[in-house]
């Protein structure tokens, strides 16, 4: 039983971190599906971990030289690099959107390409350890620290409260931006806030459980919401409830399994569609 | 007075003025294009309250530049757009085809979308938003499918709910870029007999872009014909003309 506890005392604050991350992304990420800006989800992950990447080698840096104020500020180190590559891959999509002779896809996929290459770069030249380094790139949920559940809360908990709040003013800006412009709503400072939030959620997200495991967050469970509901909200509370169940689905099977907790969590997220298209053939909610 | 090209299209309209009192929207040498290249120069045009007008021309000739143009939704390059609308905005109808239908979104949940330009930036619909919304879909005779999914109806009602849409926010001008383009026969009478019952019954000004134009002479006896570049306000013989071209 103490073994039990122990076990609970260990895994609790990824288990919690990923449930935040599940709700946030999943509610996120019907936009993101909606908007079809899929790659955008995706681009941003892979920025997200390059930046922790640089945060990191950073980190290493100041370790050697300041040890004690690394020790207290290498996690604010680490993220500020983080939101600050995504902000800066935003501000590039969002000068790339007036351009006429290459296309925003084109532009995500040199910043995609531009970013996991990054990543690898930057590993190469630190001292991680291995450990470090698959942490880093894929992510595990399953040894999140309570550090990385109070980031979480303080970061994804807000976003999602905005998202609810101002959700019928995005779906107006992302379905009639004309009409919101009649209107008198600024469309461009909205998307631009919508992206930057997705950026912040995104760093957070490959922080707590790796690059890959945010973008099936965003993507999976969002088809699957779609597929069941006729509602934007009930999408969304559909979305992230089907990422919250295959998290805790997929951190229990890790740990009962001894298999890789962010990749099984991926997998059950990639398997909702499938069973939710089974589930709207017999009727929808 | 069959027709009256560039200039002369503010002295057509003039005569609908002076039984209308001031026009609603107002064109005064105004250039439209897109970047710095101007699709269209030097218009001057008044719309008066209570006028039915398609615009019609060929492809690429400027009609939805022109529509753009009033509503606001493409600055002037040169000169200047004046409208007289008690601070709403124009009613704005795109095509149904335009609000894409993945989002999973009912037709209140469109028709709500006319009230933000009421609301403060962070407050959602009240039930006097709802009540003025249901009341737009009353106008267009679509107030059973409340709850119906906007991605389920023909093109024919999406038009109508768009056009439900725009009659809450706006009550004296309503523009429409191609809203029959992609209904059936009965589908174009239809949305075309309620936006003459919007000049009709509520003296509004209906401004409609017109790629296949049959239909809509019906109804119209005065329209703008924009061509190379130019526009003039056809009556009459002249709109017999446009129409054996056109149709």
């Amino acid at each position: 039983m103490s073994e039990l506890a122990a076990l609970w005392k260990f895994f609790a604050p990824g288990l919690a971190a990923g449930m935040i991350l599940a709700a946030v992304c999943g509610a996120l990420g019907v936009l993101v599906i909606t908007k079809r800006v899929t790659f955008v989800g995706m681009a941003l992950s892979e920025v997200a971990a390059c930046g922790l990447a640089f945060g990191l080698l950073l980190l290493h840096h100041v370790e050697a030289s300041m040890p004690v104020f690394a020790e207290a500020w290498g996690g604010a180190i680490t993220m500020s690099a983080a939101v600050a590559a995504t902000a800066v891959a935003v501000s590039i999509l969002a000068l790339a959107s007036g351009a006429r002779r290459i296309s925003q896809d084109g532009v995500m996929g040199i910043l995609f390409a531009l970013a996991g290459a990054g990543s690898i770069l930057l590993v190469s030249y630190s001292s991680f350890g291995l450990d470090e380094v698959k942490d880093l790139l894929w992510g595990n949920l399953l040894v999140a620290k309570p550090a990385d559940l109070a980031l979480s809360a303080a970061v994804l908990l807000p976003a999602l409260l905005a998202l609810i709040v101002f959700l019928p003013r995005i779906v107006l800006v992302f379905t009639d931006a004309d009409l919101a412009r009649l209107l008198g709503v600024r469309t461009k400072a909205w998307e631009l806030a919508f992206f930057y939030a997705l950026g912040v959620v995104a760093a957070v997200g490959s922080k707590v459980g790796g690059s890959l495991l945010v973008f099936a967050y965003l993507v999976a469970p969002s088809c699957a919401g779609l597929l069941l509901a006729r509602r934007m909200g009930k999408a969304m509370l559909i979305s992230s409830c089907i990422a919250a169940a295959c998290t805790a689905a997929g951190l229990y099977l890790s740990v009962r399994f001894d298999a890789p907790a962010s990749q099984l969590v991926i997998a059950l997220l990639c398997l909702s569609p499938l069973a939710a298209l089974g589930i709207s053939r017999i009727g929808r909610i | 007075m069959n027709g009256l090209r560039n200039q002369g299209v503010a002295a057509a309209a003039s005569i609908g003025d002076a039984a209308a009192g001031q026009p609603l929207a107002q064109c005064v040498n105004a250039s439209f294009g897109y970047g710095r290249t101007p699709v269209l120069e030097n218009v001057s045009l008044s719309v008066p309250r209570g006028v039915f007008w398609p615009i019609v021309g060929p492809n690429g000739a400027g009609k939805s530049t022109l529509l753009k143009g009033i509503l606001g939704l493409l600055p002037p390059l040169a000169g200047e757009v004046k409208l007289n609308l008690g601070g709403n905005p124009p009613g704005y109808v795109p095509q149904g085809w335009k609000l894409d239908s993945i989002y999973p979104l009912t037709v209140g949940d469109v028709v709500l979308q006319g009230r933000f330009g009421h609301m403060a930036w962070h407050k959602r619909p009240d039930s006097g938003d709802v009540e003025t919304a249901r009341q737009a879909l009353r106008e267009v005779r679509l107030d059973g499918r409340w709850d119906m999914n906007y991605r389920d109806l023909s093109g024919g009602m999406r038009q109508k709910v768009l056009i439900a849409r725009a009659l809450c926010y706006s009550h004296s001008l309503i523009c429409l870029d191609e809203p029959t383009s992609e209904v059936d026969k009965p589908s174009e009478l239809d949305i075309l007999e309620h936006l003459c019952r919007l000049r009709s019954e509520k003296n509004m000004s209906v401004l409609l872009v017109c790629h296949a134009i049959g239909a809509v002479f019906k109804y119209a006896d005065t329209c703008l014909l924009v061509e190379h570049g130019e526009i003039t306000v056809a009556r009459g013989a002249m709109l017999g003309k446009i129409k054996e071209s056109y149709v």
